[in-house]
Formats: structure tokens, C-alpha cells, sequence
């Protein structure tokens, strides 16, 4: 069975390369377009991974990775920021507020399956 | 200018006035003299022709000579018939009349100054050289003259002496009158001072009637009535008592009462003379110690209210200049939030699109997106490099913005330098082969975890390789790490192009990319080397170079293994 990856991303480019890269790689992409969605989606989808977007409209990333591990269910999928955040302590607000890692914006073509597949396995 | 005030600066009218002034209060002498006599007990003109000089200067010495002859014309008139004798007498007296003002103002000016009734020493040594020495003067021409003219010396011992003391009481009584004005006493309200200085007269009358019309010797009693007015008023109505009490003491004594009378008529005057003598000094001096000290205390109390005003002053200002500092403080606050933000937005909004860029890019590259053929490949590369060398630029102007800003800080992790400097060799090493470049790796044993930004650590190696690639055109590039006490050294070596020693201090420079010549050849922003040069202080390290032009440069990185 193909393994569920959820995507929350304002940004439509970014959400149609993401996908386009995940799909030609096997997965199934979950897209959402803001964090209540996202929320929503991750509880009746339970996916094996989330790719999150810290700068998103309404509700930042922070805020919804927070939110995502309140719930018992997704308490161990692995959340995964994507951001352009480049400020130092990012990282660490990512991580404090619940991610397990974190990518950064512009994602790097050759790299960047690496880095989601390291927390899928 | 008002025209009154410009006549009396002409000289001619203030010689008339000397003149006119000299024969009234010589009038007014000859009123006061003992009969018989042509000696006065005191001789008010000396004092208004010693005031003269001094105020309106020695250019009045014609009026006082003028004044005088016919003030002695006057005086010899009531005892004598005129004869030639007798005008010669006079202006040999008046001579020495002039003369003796003309001295004493010299005198006093040259040791007591200007003003003299300000100090004790000047007082003093106005009473020493223009009240007692300068009519020496005066007396001994005048006594003179007479005992040359009538051919008989046997009175000019006794002459001598009352011209003299009347001379002196003269100018010690008079002088101070011309010279000083009102206004110098303790303070207070005027009809509560008028009323004061009121009762003081007619103290003064009470105790002559006492003294005089009871005949009893206490002459003595006048000197509080004085002392009292030296202490409440200025130095004027002091010399004004003075004069008040002088001139009643005469006129009772004129009448035959009391106990200056009843003598013969020479030691009436010399009893009266000593006496209004030292009444006059002791007062003139007492009012002048009162006098500087009342001065002194309202100097001292206007000071201080000064001082006062200053400070509160001060203390407004100083008040004033805390709030604008505080209000500016809050400012600069604002603005560096707003500065943050800037960068926050700016490091976002310049990278999403790059994100498309390079994104798909790599899609198409990595064959994604379907099959491509060689010219499309070979663009496609092109377009990502540019995107690559793009997001570096900006990554590296975002940096310097966060220095300038003094937002640039690092973040504190553990993690492992030998790994992290295999990492960094690993994106290195294709640009390295493609130049035909040797690359040597050296990681000692004792590598191993680091706390510090790894993130940071990571930019600073690359870019202190990927220059050593950039400027190396043949031979090797190495990097090598080892523990060197609580601290990791990481040098970067290579055999390029060297750097000009005269250009090393400007290496670390922001915008420096050394050699207008080079920065043609050599692509870059220029500002890689500054921005490791603050992030390795940042994390408590430095940063060493060491270089030969044509033979290669050596950098050396230093950072302490635990966090700083």
C-alpha cells in the first residue's frame, strides 16, 4: 500500500512540486492549504508523515504542529517543517513546538527525498 | 544723554561748580568758627575738594584753586582789612588748598583705589593719606604763608596744628558725603527705615540737650547714635549723622554751652577737633566693615539663590533629556523590531520564488517531468546554477543586513565536526575535480562532537573551500581538523593565487573582494569572508590568515568544542 504523506502549503506552486516530486516517487499526497484543514484532514487521514509550512495564513505552523500533537493518534506520525525561515531559532522553535525535523526553503531537488524518507523509515 | 547730565560732564561747568561749591560749604566753615579766630574747627571745603578730585578727576584742580582763593579773600576779610598782603596770603593758601586735594586724590586713588569705601583698607588707607597726611599739605603752606606776610612765627605751632585738624575733620566728614551713596545698609521696608533713622536724630538731639544744656561731660553718648547708624544704614547716612552731630556740637558750642566751651578758645577747637576726628574715623571705618559684610551677605545670598535656580534649572533639563531618551529608546526598540521583521519577510519573500526555480528545475533535470534532450539538459543546468549562485547571494546579503542590524545570532547544538567537515568535503569535491584540483582530507582522532550552530559551522567551512577552489587554478586544496586543547582547529589550505599582505586587514572586510582586477575574474558578493568572521565569533572563536601571493593562503578557524 502506497504510504499517506499530508501537505499543508498556502503557496500552490509550492504544493504542486512537492506533490508532483512525492507522486512520481510512490506516495500518496494529502494536499491542505491552510492549518485548520490540515488538521482536520491529518485526523481523518492519519497519515505517515507531515510536511508542514511554518508562514501560513490565519493559523501559523507552529500553532498547528501544536495542535496535531494533542491528538492521540497523530502523537507519533513524524511532522516535518518546510520553511523559508532562515532566521536562527527557527529550528529550534520547530522542534520545541512538536516537529521532528525540518527542511528548508528552496528545497534542494537532489536532496530533498532523502530528507523526507529519513522519517519514514 | 539728557542735556542737564551733558552739562555737568563739560569740564568749565564742573569747574564752576567746584568753585561755588568750595566758597558755600567755606561759608559754611566760617559760620561754625570760633569768634575771633580765623582757624575754623573744621574746614568742610577740604573734604569737597578731595571728593572733586576723585570723582570728576584732577582736571577740577582750577575750580579748587578759584573756590579757594575766594573762600581765604572771605575768611581774611573777617578778621583783616584786604590789602595786597592779604590776596598774596590768599593765593599762596589757595595754593596749597589745591594742591593738598590734587595729593590726596593721587594718594588714594594710587594705594586705595577707585573705591575706596568698599574694603577696611581702603577705608583705612583713605583715612591715613587723604584725610590725615595730604593736609599736612595745606596747613604748612597756609601757616606759612601767614607768618611770612605779618613776619610773626610765634603763633604757627598752634596755626599749624588746628589747620590741620580742621583740614582732616574736613575731609573725613565731607569726603565720605560726596563719595558714597544711600542704599548700602541692612535691608528693610522704607517707611519702617525713615522712621528708624527719624528716631536716631532725635535721639542724637535728646542726648546733646543732655550733654549741652545740662553741661555735664558725657559727650561720649553721641558715639552710640553713630555706631547704631553705621550698623543699620549705608556708609552715606552714616557720614550724614556724622555731619548732623558735627555741626549741632559747633553750633551749641558757638553759644557758649556745655562742655567744649568755657576754655580758651584754642583748646575749645582742639577738644572739638579730636573729638569729631575720631567720631568721624571710627564711624566712617565701622560703616564700611558693615558696609562690605552686608554686601558680602547679599553676594552670597544672590549665589545662592543662583546656584538655586541653576539646579533647578538643571534638573528640568536633565528631566526633560531622560524622557527624550527614554521616548527615544523606545524608538529604537520599535524600529529594531520592525528591522527584524524586515529581514524575517524579506529572507521569505525572496526565497519562495527561488523555491519554483530550483524546485522544478531539479524536477525536469532529474528526468520527472519525461525525457530530455542534450541542449535542453545543458539549459536546464544553466538555470540551475544561476538559481544556486542566486539563493547564495542572497543568503549572504540577508547576512550581512543581520550583522548591520545586530540581529545576526547562532543557535547552540550539539553535534558531530568530523562528520559535519565529511559533509562539506562531499559538496565540495565535484567542484574541485572538475578544476583537476587534489583534495586532502586530514580529521584527527579526537574530532568528535562540537556544541555551536552547526548550520554555521557548515557555511563557514564551504565557504572558506569553495574559495580555496575558486582561486586555485592548479595543484591541491586540503582541509584538516584537529582537537587542540577545549578547542577545535580547522584549517583550510590551498596553492592559489595568495593574498597581498597589504590586503589582509581588508579580507574580513564587508564588501571586499580584494583586487578591482580579480573581482572580474572571480564571482562573488565579496562578503562570505566577514560574514565567517562574525559567525565565528559569535560562537566564541576566531579566525586566522596567513598568505603568499603565487604560492597559496592558509585559513584557521578556531572554536571552542563547548558551547561558549
Amino acid at each position: 500500500m502506497r504510504k499517506k504523506i499530508l501537505y499543508i502549503e498556502d503557496n500552490e506552486q509550492n504544493l504542486y512540486l512537492v506533490t508532483f516530486i512525492l507522486e512520481k516517487h510512490g506516495y500518496q499526497v494529502i494536499p491542505a492549504s491552510d492549518g485548520q484543514q490540515g488538521i482536520d484532514l491529518a485526523g481523518l487521514s492519519v497519515p505517515d508523515l507531515i510536511l508542514l509550512d511554518i508562514q501560513l495564513p490565519r493559523m501559523d505552523g507552529y500553532s498547528v504542529a501544536r495542535q496535531l500533537r494533542l491528538d492521540p493518534r497523530l502523537a507519533d506520525i513524524p511532522i516535518v517543517a518546510v520553511t523559508s525561515y532562515a532566521m536562527a531559532g527557527d529550528r529550534e522553535r520547530a522542534l520545541a513546538a512538536g516537529c521532528s525535523g525540518y527542511i528548508e526553503k528552496p528545497i534542494n531537488p537532489d536532496t530533498f527525498m532523502q530528507q523526507v524518507e529519513r522519517h519514514l523509515c | 544723554m539728557t542735556s542737564a547730565r551733558r552739562f555737568w560732564r563739560a569740564p568749565l561747568a564742573r569747574n564752576l561748580a567746584v568753585a561755588l561749591a568750595y566758597l558755600a560749604t567755606a561759608r559754611l566753615g566760617l559760620t561754625l568758627a570760633l569768634e575771633h579766630t580765623n582757624a575754623t574747627a573744621v574746614w568742610p571745603p577740604a573734604g569737597l575738594a578731595l571728593a572733586a578730585c576723585l570723582a570728576w578727576g584732577f582736571g577740577v584742580w582750577p575750580g579748587v584753586f578759584l573756590g579757594a582763593c575766594g573762600a581765604n579773600l572771605l575768611a581774611l576779610s573777617t578778621v583783616t582789612a584786604l590789602s595786597r598782603g592779604a590776596v598774596l596770603v590768599s593765593l599762596a593758601t589757595a595754593g596749597g588748598n589745591t594742591l593738598e586735594a590734587v595729593a590726596g586724590a593721587w594718594l588714594v586713588k594710587r594705594f586705595a583705589g577707585d573705591a575706596p569705601f568698599d574694603r577696611i583698607g581702603g577705608c583705612s588707607l583713605f583715612i591715613a593719606l587723604g584725610a590725615l597726611l595730604s593736609p599736612v599739605i595745606a596747613a604748612t603752606v597756609g601757616t606759612a604763608s601767614f607768618a611770612l606776610s605779618s613776619a610773626n612765627w610765634s603763633e604757627s605751632g598752634q596755626m599749624w596744628l588746628t589747620w590741620w585738624l580742621g583740614d582732616a575733620v574736613g575731609a573725613l566728614v565731607f569726603a565720605p558725603l560726596f563719595l558714597t551713596r544711600t542704599g548700602g545698609g541692612a535691608p528693610g521696608r522704607r517707611p519702617a527705615r525713615v522712621a528708624e533713622a527719624a528716631a536716631l536724630v532725635a535721639l542724637l538731639v535728646a542726648i546733646e540737650t543732655v550733654i549741652f544744656l545740662g553741661n555735664v561731660p558725657l559727650e561720649y553718648l553721641a558715639f552710640p547714635v553713630l555706631f547704631w547708624t553705621a550698623f543699620r544704614f549705608g556708609p552715606f547716612e552714616s557720614a550724614a549723622m556724622v555731619a548732623v552731630m558735627m555741626v549741632s556740637f559747633l553750633l551749641w558750642t558757638l553759644t557758649g554751652l556745655g562742655p567744649f566751651a568755657g576754655h580758651s578758645a584754642n583748646h575749645t577747637l582742639l577738644f572739638l577737633q579730636s573729638y569729631f576726628g575720631v567720631a568721624a574715623a571710627s564711624t566712617l571705618l565701622l560703616s564700611t566693615v558693615i558696609n562690605a559684610r552686608n554686601r558680602a551677605e547679599a553676594r552670597v545670598k544672590e549665589y545662592q539663590e543662583n546656584l538655586e535656580r541653576l539646579v533647578d534649572e538643571r534638573t528640568a533639563e536633565l528631566r526633560l533629556t531622560l524622557d527624550e531618551l527614554e521616548l527615544a529608546k523606545e524608538q529604537a526598540v520599535a524600529a529594531d523590531h520592525l528591522k527584524t521583521a524586515f529581514l524575517a519577510t524579506m529572507s521569505h519573500e525572496l526565497r519562495t520564488p527561488l523555491n519554483s526555480i530550483i524546485g522544478f528545475t531539479g524536477i525536469l533535470l532529474q528526468r520527472l517531468g519525461g525525457p530530455l534532450n542534450g541542449e535542453q539538459e545543458k539549459q536546464l543546468g544553466m538555470v540551475k546554477n544561476s538559481a544556486g549562485h542566486l539563493l547564495a547571494l542572497i543568503s549572504d546579503v540577508l547576512d550581512i543586513s543581520k550583522i548591520e542590524a545586530g540581529q545576526l545570532t547562532v543557535s547552540s547544538e550539539t553535534f558531530r565536526l568530523d562528520e559535519l567537515v565529511g559533509k562539506a568535503v562531499q559538496t565540495i569535491r565535484p567542484l574541485a575535480e572538475r578544476k583537476g584540483l587534489t583534495l586532502s582530507v586530514e580529521v584527527g582522532e579526537g574530532v568528535g562532537s562540537m556544541t555551536g550552530d552547526e548550520r554555521r559551522v557548515e557555511q563557514v567551512l564551504l565557504n572558506l573551500m569553495s574559495n580555496a577552489v575558486k582561486f586555485t587554478e592548479r595543484g591541491r586544496v586540503g582541509i584538516s581538523c584537529r582537537r587542540e586543547g577545549e578547542s577545535y582547529l580547522t584549517v583550510v589550505r590551498d596553492t592559489g593565487i595568495g593574498i597581498d599582505t597589504t590586503q589582509l586587514d581588508l579580507l574580513f572586510k564587508p564588501f571586499r573582494q580584494l583586487d578591482s582586477g580579480l573581482s572580474r575574474r572571480y564571482e562573488g558578493t565579496g562578503l562570505g569572508l566577514s560574514i565567517c568572521k562574525k559567525l565565528v565569533e559569535l560562537m566564541g572563536g576566531k579566525i586566522d590568515v596567513e598568505s603568499r601571493p603565487g604560492e597559496g593562503s592558509t585559513f584557521a578557524v578556531t572554536l571552542p568544542a563547548a558551547a561558549a
